[in-house]
């Protein structure tokens, strides 16, 4: 155990040392309503925000709300929010009601057996993604604080005004 | 499929086609690690609290490693994924979930060649078919659980058709057999918002405790959803028939009804599970809320989904843009004959539970969330009453600081044992975004328990560094319970001392 231990310690201080970027997967996943949706097909357009939540997760929910607010303040300056729930089949179906009565408009995609979010490396949601329009991995982040929105808007921001998406 | 038969097929694959001709190769990488040291409750112990406690010593460390190669000589992405786990469970963990030494170093290895239309997967696969009713693959750490297969995959997906076909074998697992299941679905969407769907699952249990005539069925569905806004409705159905087909050894119906009329979303679910054997790797919806309280949640009613009905409102709805309010009511029990609806008679294991809650956002800087459920649900003919109520307040600072109370109180009647009682979760959240938060949580009860104690205390550090690395410290004590996702549910012990997790991407 304790090879292991040096190991990954190992492994860790390297992580520190490096940027994320990397080619996001290409997904193919249904929304809610059975519409398919890829993410090769969405890039190009300017950065892609990708939050991984639940219909049981709380700090989920409580951080839906700051994703559409983005969605409608950046969309038509090349901001694309796609929101994938890992809801199991036996929750699934609460998805639709929540987020039609919370009026949310960005597409939320089903991944029932997590499988896109074990492909970013996730392990719990929420998590979020910021790709690239090139479709390099930019950042991930685990977890919802209030006031996480405002540092994801400022990089947001940074990376509309840098016009490529890819800094 | 033989491990080193599928290793060595996929290092061919990998060597011999792609990686002299992809433009390009890129490597990304995760870490999870968890180290428990402490104490906990063992359940096997004749003494009473405290002195039936033992040690807890549990390791994780998850190591994910992913290769993708871009344009290879055939398709447009190879991804090749491998998944290394060391695991050591505690001594409890161990007795109590089957993991012996075998089961304590998993590895696992997919390769998913992407190629137009077609997805290619090779090695620890997982799938789910419709809503699960025939056939759902899934992992859950937390739980010990795992009904993925070490097999094969192909999916195409188009716009109007969508067919995938599976085949590998499961290994034991708590609550999971040693099975070869193989299977193959197809959707049909002829204009938009309509859906068809069947699929065909073959399982053949390979378990030893199955004895010489082990278990081999069919589970064949058939499913059709249609949204013609504002209605949305769908329905599911699934056989369970013996291997030579010709006799139905059960059979499960799942319904919903969706609608969104001013204002208000309302959706209508409904169960009728007959399946007559357990298949842990066909888990359909649940049809009640899973997660209401905190304190409601880890006392859950647990359904025996081979043999269910019952029904689930759910209404949603925003009477004004400060407040949103859900109300969730399900009714369900174990068969009586062939009623249609739910026996409310204490020999059919009934269960009902309606919960409310409310958000208002008070004002940017104040938002409130109050809720209250009650269940009842009979168990070995006693009734057993449970009412939770919750209120949780989020008061942003500033910018990024904020303060979060949350208090709890569940109020538990119990026949059975003759037993009035009250349960109560506080916890205090100090957040700065973001780097992370603190944490300290209080829970009691007035129950009198010879095994588990009266209150427990903990306090957690969560610091976020550089956005992909998350750390994790908890000390203190965290009472037991139930834990479950998706339906399956594991005991926790009571624990007391050091949690710590780390997990990363780089």
């Amino acid at each position: 155990m304790e090879k292991i231990f040096l190991f990954t310690a190992a492994v860790m201080m390297l992580a520190f040392s490096t940027d994320l970027a990397y080619s996001a997967v290409n997904f193919t996943l249904e929304d809610m309503n059975g519409k398919i949706y890829n993410l090769k097909e969405q890039l190009g357009q300017g950065p892609i925000l990708i939050d991984f939540w639940a219909t049981w997760c709380t700090p989920c929910k409580n951080a839906l709300p700051h994703l559409q607010t983005l969605k409608q303040k950046y969309e038509k300056q090349g901001l694309t929010v796609l929101t994938i729930s890992i809801d199991s089949p036996k929750s699934q179906s609460k998805i639709k009601p929540y987020v039609l009565a919370k009026k949310f408009t960005f597409p939320v995609l089903l991944d029932p057996n997590s499988e896109v979010l074990k492909q970013f490396k996730g392990n719990s949601v929420p998590f979020q993604v910021i790709i690239g329009q090139d479709g390099n991995v930019i950042e991930t982040h685990t977890g919802y604080n209030p006031g996480d929105e405002k540092v994801l808007e400022e990089k947001i921001v940074k990376l509309l005004s840098a016009g490529s998406g890819n800094e | 499929m033989n491990k080193i038969v599928c290793l060595l097929s996929i290092s061919l694959l990998f060597l011999i086609i792609y990686l002299p001709s992809a433009q390009s190769v890129e490597y990304s990488g995760g870490l999870k690690l968890r180290c428990d040291y402490g104490r906990e409750v063992d359940p096997q112990s004749l003494n009473s609290y405290p002195d039936n406690h033992t040690d807890r010593r549990y390791f994780e460390g998850l190591f994910t490693s992913d290769f993708l190669f871009d344009q290879p000589r055939f398709g447009d992405k190879l991804l090749i994924s491998l998944r290394m786990l060391e695991f050591q469970p505690s001594d409890v963990d161990g007795y109590l979930f089957l993991l012996d030494d075998e089961r304590r170093l998993e590895d696992k290895i997919y390769a998913q060649l992407n190629w137009g239309n077609f997805e290619y997967w090779a090695g620890d696969i997982y799938e789910t078919f419709g809503k699960g009713l025939a056939l759902n693959l899934f992992e859950n750490r937390d739980l010990y659980f795992d009904s993925g297969l070490r097999g094969g995959k192909i999916n195409y997906l188009s716009k109007k058709i969508r067919f995938k076909a599976i085949y590998g074998q499961a290994r034991n697992w708590y609550l999971v057999h040693r099975d070869n299941v193989g299977g193959f679905n197809a959707e049909y969407r002829p204009v938009e918002g309509l859906l068809t769907g069947a699929s065909l699952v073959h399982y053949e249990g390979l378990s030893a405790e199955d004895g010489p005539a082990y278990k081999s069925h069919f589970d064949p569905e058939i499913y059709a959803g249609w949204d013609f806004s504002p209605l949305s409705i769908y329905a599911e159905y699934a056989e369970r028939r013996e291997e030579n087909f010709s006799e139905k050894i059960g059979s499960g119906l799942f319904t919903s009804l969706t609608t969104f009329v001013k204002g208000v979303s309302a959706q209508l679910n409904y169960k009728y599970y007959h399946f007559g054997l357990e298949n842990s790797f066909a888990t359909p919806p649940i049809v009640q809320r899973e997660f209401t309280t905190k304190l409601l949640s880890t006392h859950p009613h647990i359904p025996l989904l081979t043999d269910q009905v019952g029904y689930e409102l759910e209404l949603s709805a925003a009477p004004h843009e400060l407040l949103f309010l859900t109300f969730n009511f399900s009714q369900s029990s174990q068969h009586n004959g062939n009623s249609l609806l739910p026996e409310m008679n204490q020999d059919y294991a009934p269960f009902w539970e309606a919960f409310l809650e409310g958000e208002y956002f008070a004002s940017p800087q104040l938002t409130a969330r109050a809720a209250l459920g009650k269940n009842q649900e009979a168990s070995n003919n006693y009734w057993q009453d449970k009412t939770g109520a919750l209120l949780e307040t989020i008061y942003n600072i500033d910018a990024y600081w904020s303060l979060t109370l949350l208090g709890e109180r569940m109020w538990t009647d119990n026949l059975e044992f003759n037993e009035y009682y009250f349960d109560h979760y506080a916890a205090v959240t100090l957040g700065r975004a973001p780097y992370g938060s603190l944490t300290f949580s209080y829970e009691n009860s007035t129950r009198e328990s010879t095994t588990e104690g009266d209150q427990w205390l903990g306090g957690e550090l969560a610091l976020t560094i550089k956005n992909e690395h998350r750390l994790t410290i908890f000390y203190g004590q965290e009472r037991g319970g139930l834990k479950c996702t998706s339906g399956v549910c594991r005991p926790v012990q009571p624990f007391e001392g050091f949690r710590i997790g780390y997990e990363g991407r780089f």
